[in-house]
């Protein structure tokens, strides 16, 4: 899923820091996240990947953790704090 | 990538734009004693460029650094560095900004990449992981930074593609031509884009798919996350960089009294201006996005722009910072609120330095107040204070080379020397290049930019906190913290003369080891002592790369980088304490229409400070050369020995005449 993000800044912490939670290894490539730019409008969104494909890693809620680690890393959290935790309890049901 | 390496990429990549030829080196045959980035350009520099090499001679090399730390998510570790033989001091150039395109560098496999040669015909390098191409770039010539970036993700198809870029000024071989990133954040500094014109290369793109393994990931994540926590609670308390980036300083400069008006004739502007041109309403009003990179500790300094009404309607744009605005906007006295972004894109667009424009136009409209100049020299153009028409004008004029912006385009110095006229008093400068720094009432500030290798500019030693306090909410608790972070008793004091050489020797430290690791001096104790201090960069360093260290051996690496900037400025110019000084005009003048009304430098306690920099550092004070001892203790001995063969090596010295 894509998520228009109100106040991210793009900086792809996130991203960085979920890779590291699934290889232990800083990249964009194993990250559940991606962070790309805003067609024809300055901003960002945040795609999550949900379910495995060849290319991805899926989000796993990082279940082994209190506190999300990309949430850990965001100053800017409100808006993925909304997307994390809506796939959480997606994911629990 | 190579699994036993940490934190680097690992290679070196070497092109060579006359025959194509494309190698790779190992980082690790340098990083050990040069850290990344910053200090293994200088070292390459230094090596490969023989004497006889002038800036846009083939054999010059532009050296492309990610930092070591960028590719992780430590603190503000988003930095790169541009380096090579510059246009505009003739000795070492080096400029950082933050980057997306270093982050994608690194993920390709490299730490750095050396341009060497001159291509036949205009060119890009595209670099998608292994797979390195040196393409036609006809079609890309003549274009905006901004086009330019259009254009390469459509042709490459990728519209998140990261580029740097040249505009129009550096294809033209203006002196005062940067590198951008993208759309904005610039290469600023030292005309790095001129180089990169003379080398008929237009752009580089870069993809990456790998990653960044660190040595101790425990202990480096365990680190993050205390850093992170600390700056929660610092930034809760207050965190005006989130907010309005450099402009926040506006309030502050004013009330310091340090706001350049009509260059330098004023250190304020008028309070209606004031009212009228507030940048923080500014951004209040057009602000439509956040803008960010990777790690910062602060969320970010950038906000996207929308202009919706005004003479600028229509453009959509990252905000500018405080340079902008105190050298383009205040020092040329202009009026429009808006005009600060119109101003700061156009020059990102058509890849010029910000302050080459200041520095340049600034000396222009004072030639011209006080009939130095005359419309016969202007093309007919009416340089009054406040003609922001005029302004935009000039900026099209310098980056194109035509008319009166050929003779600015070479920047203050050499525009006041084609002119005489007795005009050079009004040309503020450090070694050649346009000063932006405004030199009265903040001594830490002005012995570092005056001093600095790179001439002028204030990220290579000038302190900055000693003015901050003034605006600290917890004003007490920073003093106490500042005084021992940077060993002195008096860091908020501005106007004394003592420690500041000493101030000025940390922060030349601090700024060397945030420009090798890529860590954005922000995040530092530069702007905060609580921020992040050298033992903790240290730590990050020794967990993200596996090699041991001391702080002490962690700062002599810095200290042995600025050692080698000199020696290097020694080998291709005739540098020397004059050099070092400020500008006639700041050296005798005093204060004028500011809250330090009447202030001025006093000359013999400035150049006690002065000697006291120089012995602090083991350099002769009589001529700033480095000693052989000073040298052969950070293992440069054979530097010494060079240094010796052009009669440039310091002498231990008592007493000295001025
Ligand atoms: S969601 Fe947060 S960490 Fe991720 S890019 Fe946006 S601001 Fe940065
Ligand atoms: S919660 Fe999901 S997206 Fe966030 S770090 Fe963990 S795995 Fe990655």
């Amino acid at each position: 899923m894509v998520f228009d993000m109100l106040d991210c800044g793009g900086c792809k912490t996130c991203e960085l820091v979920c890779s590291f939670h699934h290889t232990k290894e800083f990249s964009h490539q194993f990250s559940s996240l991606k962070v790309l730019n805003k067609r024809n409008y300055p901003g960002y969104q945040i795609l999550l990947v949900e379910k495995e494909d060849k290319m991805n890693i899926p989000c796993d809620g990082c279940k082994d953790i209190e506190t999300p680690l990309c949430l850990q890393f965001c100053g800017k959290r409100d808006d993925l704090e909304k997307i994390i935790y809506r796939f959480k309890r997606a994911k629990l049901q | 990538m190579i699994k036993d390496i940490y934190a680097y990429a690992g290679n070196i990549l070497r092109i060579n734009l006359s025959d194509g030829k494309i190698r790779k080196d190992s980082t690790l045959d340098y990083s050990k004693e040069w850290l990344g980035s910053s200090g293994i350009a200088i070292k390459i520099l230094y090596d490969e460029l023989k004497p006889w090499v002038t800036p846009y001679d083939p054999a010059n090399k532009l050296i492309i650094g990610a930092g070591v730390l960028l590719g992780t998510p430590a603190p503000g570790a988003n930095k790169m560095n541009i380096s090579t033989l510059g246009p505009i001091t003739g000795g070492w150039a080096s400029s950082c900004s933050d980057s997306f395109f270093g982050l994608e560098l690194k993920y390709a496999g490299y730490d750095t990449i050396i341009i060497e040669g001159r291509a036949h015909h205009p060119v890009y390098i595209w670099i998608d992981n292994n797979n390195i191409e040196i393409r036609d770039a006809s079609h890309f010539w003549g274009k905006t930074t901004w086009e330019t970036l259009e254009m390469s993700r459509k042709e490459l198809r990728n519209p998140n593609l990261h580029i740097i870029s040249i505009g129009p000024a550096g294809e033209n071989l203006v002196r005062g031509a940067n590198i951008i990133q993208d759309r904005g954040r610039a290469f600023g500094r030292c005309g790095t884009g001129a180089v990169m014109g003379s080398k008929n290369l237009k752009m580089i793109a870069v993809k990456g798919s790998g990653s960044i393994k660190v040595a101790n990931e425990n202990k480096f994540m365990g680190i993050l996350l205390k850093i992170r926590e600390k700056f929660e609670r610092l930034n809760k308390l207050e965190n005006p960089m989130h907010e309005y980036g450099t402009l926040s300083v506006f309030y502050v400069k004013r009330k310091t009294g340090t706001v350049n008006y009509k260059n330098f004739q004023y250190y304020d502007i008028p309070d209606a201006l004031a009212m009228k041109i507030d940048p923080i309403k500014t951004i209040e009003k057009y602000k439509i996005a956040q803008h960010s990179f990777p790690g910062c500790a602060l969320n970010g300094c950038g906000k996207h722009l929308y202009l919706n009404e005004g003479p600028y309607a229509g453009l959509t744009t990252e905000n500018n910072q405080w340079e902008v605005f105190e050298n383009i906007q205040t020092r040329l006295a202009i009026q429009e609120p808006t005009f600060m972004v119109k101003a700061n894109a156009l020059c990102n667009q058509l890849g010029v330095d910000v302050d080459l424009i200041g520095g340049a136009v600034g000396w222009a409209m004072e030639c011209y107040q006080r009939n130095i100049i005359d419309q016969g020299d202007t093309d007919g153009l009416e340089l009054n204070w406040g003609n922001a028409e005029v302004v935009l004008e000039l900026i099209k004029k310098i980056c194109y080379r035509q008319g009166f912006g050929n003779i600015l385009s070479e920047g203050c110095v050499k525009a006041s020397s084609v002119i005489g006229r007795n005009s050079e008093y009004f040309a503020l400068h450090n070694k050649g290049q346009d000063l932006y720094e405004v030199c009265r009432g903040a001594l830490g500030w002005c012995l570092g930019a005056c001093t600095s290798t790179r001439g002028g500019g204030h990220t290579t030693g000038a302190v900055t906190c000693e003015a901050i306090p003034e605006n600290r909410k917890k004003k007490e608790n920073w003093i106490k913290k500042a005084k021992s972070v940077y060993g002195v008793y008096n860091p908020h004091m501005v106007l004394e003369y003592e420690g500041k050489a000493k101030m000025v020797l940390y922060m030349e430290i601090l700024h060397r080891i945030n420009n090798c690791l890529g860590v954005c001096h922000f995040n530092t104790t530069w702007s905060n002592p609580e921020y992040i201090d050298l033992s903790e960069l240290m730590n990050l360093y020794t967990t993200a790369t596996g090699n041991k260290t001391s702080l002490e051996d962690f700062k002599k690496n810095a200290i042995r980088q600025l050692n080698l900037e000199k020696a290097f400025n020694l080998k291709f110019t005739n540098y020397d304490r004059k050099d070092d000084m400020p500008n006639l005009r700041d050296m005798q003048e005093p204060i004028k229409g500011s809250s330090l009304e009447g202030w001025k430098i006093d000359k013999e306690k400035y150049n006690k400070m002065m000697d006291e920099y120089y012995e602090i550092h083991g350099w002769d004070k009589q001529n700033s050369f480095p000693t052989k001892k000073t040298l052969i203790d950070l293992g440069l001995a054979e530097v010494a020995e060079d240094l010796k063969r052009i009669g440039k090596i310091g002498k231990t010295r008592k007493k000295i005449k001025y």
